[in-house]
């Protein structure tokens, strides 16, 4: 082996975050306690389908709560990180930072 | 590319522009004028009788909060979204939240003993009857100090702009020399509200204007 890197990193990577959009989404809703559609779509900069389908598959895996309520009438949907998706964050940044420690400079 | 992934892995930024979020749209202001006025012409009225002031305090404290929640129910979020912050490691210490409620407990305990203590001795209406001539200035000084912690947590320049406009008024109106030390700060207190006003007022409408009401806010609806 050339370089000195670890292949047992990689494969620990959580594919799910790996992709941009689902990890700017986990970036977001890591960094707050709940957030409703709207706020995600400011800050993703994702269309609305777009988000709808990747919180579609963090929802599925357990990542992310969905709450829905009204507020003067008007639906809004509250999103927020599990306990289980927070700690998937965690993981795969330490595991993304060791790997990135570990490459040549 | 790996930069790029350094600086994705760098929450600071986001944490950052999330924190401007809080104050960007002016209701931190304009919430705080409406307070100052109507403090300061309940003052007018309580200056023969200024325990009472006690009370309004407290009104204000518990009122704020809600108040202001209403307004960005209303103007803030159908632009730019609710959130909530989150406070570091919430779920992961749970020590910390409970070292926070023993602090809010303690904390209404003093308020208490406080209020207690002003009905019970009345020192505060020999305080605010006294000539002492200096208490705008402090009030103004302190105000500037939290001002500026909340420009310096929320990234937005303006609240330093508004800390020593609130100060030189604090000077001002000390210098001014106006007795008893109720009344100059009910002169403070009223003197405030147009700086407060100014700044609110263009920080809400430049965030209205930047930030259209947005649609649709449903996933799965």
């Amino acid at each position: 082996m050339g370089l000195n890197i670890q292949i047992s990193f990689i494969t620990d990577i959580d594919k799910l975050i790996h992709e941009p959009a689902r990890m700017v989404i986990m970036i977001v809703l890591y960094a707050v306690a709940e957030a409703d559609f709207v706020f995600l779509t400011q800050e993703t900069g994702l269309t609305h389908g777009n988000l709808s389908s990747h919180l579609s598959k963090l929802e599925d895996a357990g990542y992310v709560r969905v709450k829905k309520e009204f507020v003067d009438k008007k639906p809004r949907t509250v999103l927020s990180l599990t306990l289980e998706g927070r700690k998937a964050f965690r993981d795969y940044r330490q595991t993304l930072q060791r790997l990135l420690d570990t490459l040549p400079q | 590319m790996n930069i790029r992934i350094h600086a994705m892995l760098n929450l600071n930024p986001i944490q950052k522009r999330i924190a401007r979020r809080i104050t960007e749209d002016g209701l931190h202001e304009l919430t705080q004028a409406v307070k100052y006025f109507i403090g300061g012409l309940l003052m007018l009225t309580q200056v023969d009788e200024p325990t009472r002031l006690v009370f309004v305090i407290v009104l204000f404290v518990l009122v704020e909060l809600p108040i202001t929640n209403w307004f960005k129910a209303r103007i803030t979020h159908p632009r730019t979204g609710y959130f909530k912050l989150r406070y570091p490691d919430e779920d992961e210490n749970r020590l910390r939240g409970l070292a926070a409620i023993l602090v809010i407990i303690g904390l209404l305990i003093v308020l208490g003993v406080v209020v207690w203590s002003f009905i019970r001795f009345d020192w505060l209406y020999t305080l605010l009857l006294s000539p002492y001539n200096g208490f705008p200035l402090l009030y103004g000084v302190l105000l500037m100090m939290a001002l500026g912690a909340l420009g310096y947590i929320s990234q937005q320049r303006r609240f330093y702009g508004l800390g020593i406009g609130v100060a030189l008024m604090g000077i001002g109106i000390s210098l001014l020399n106006i007795q008893p030390v109720i009344l100059s700060i009910t002169v403070f207190m009223l003197a405030v509200v147009p700086i407060y006003l100014f700044s609110g007022g263009w920080s809400l409408l430049r965030f209205v204007r930047r930030y259209p009401i947005q649609e649709a806010n449903g996933y799965g609806t």
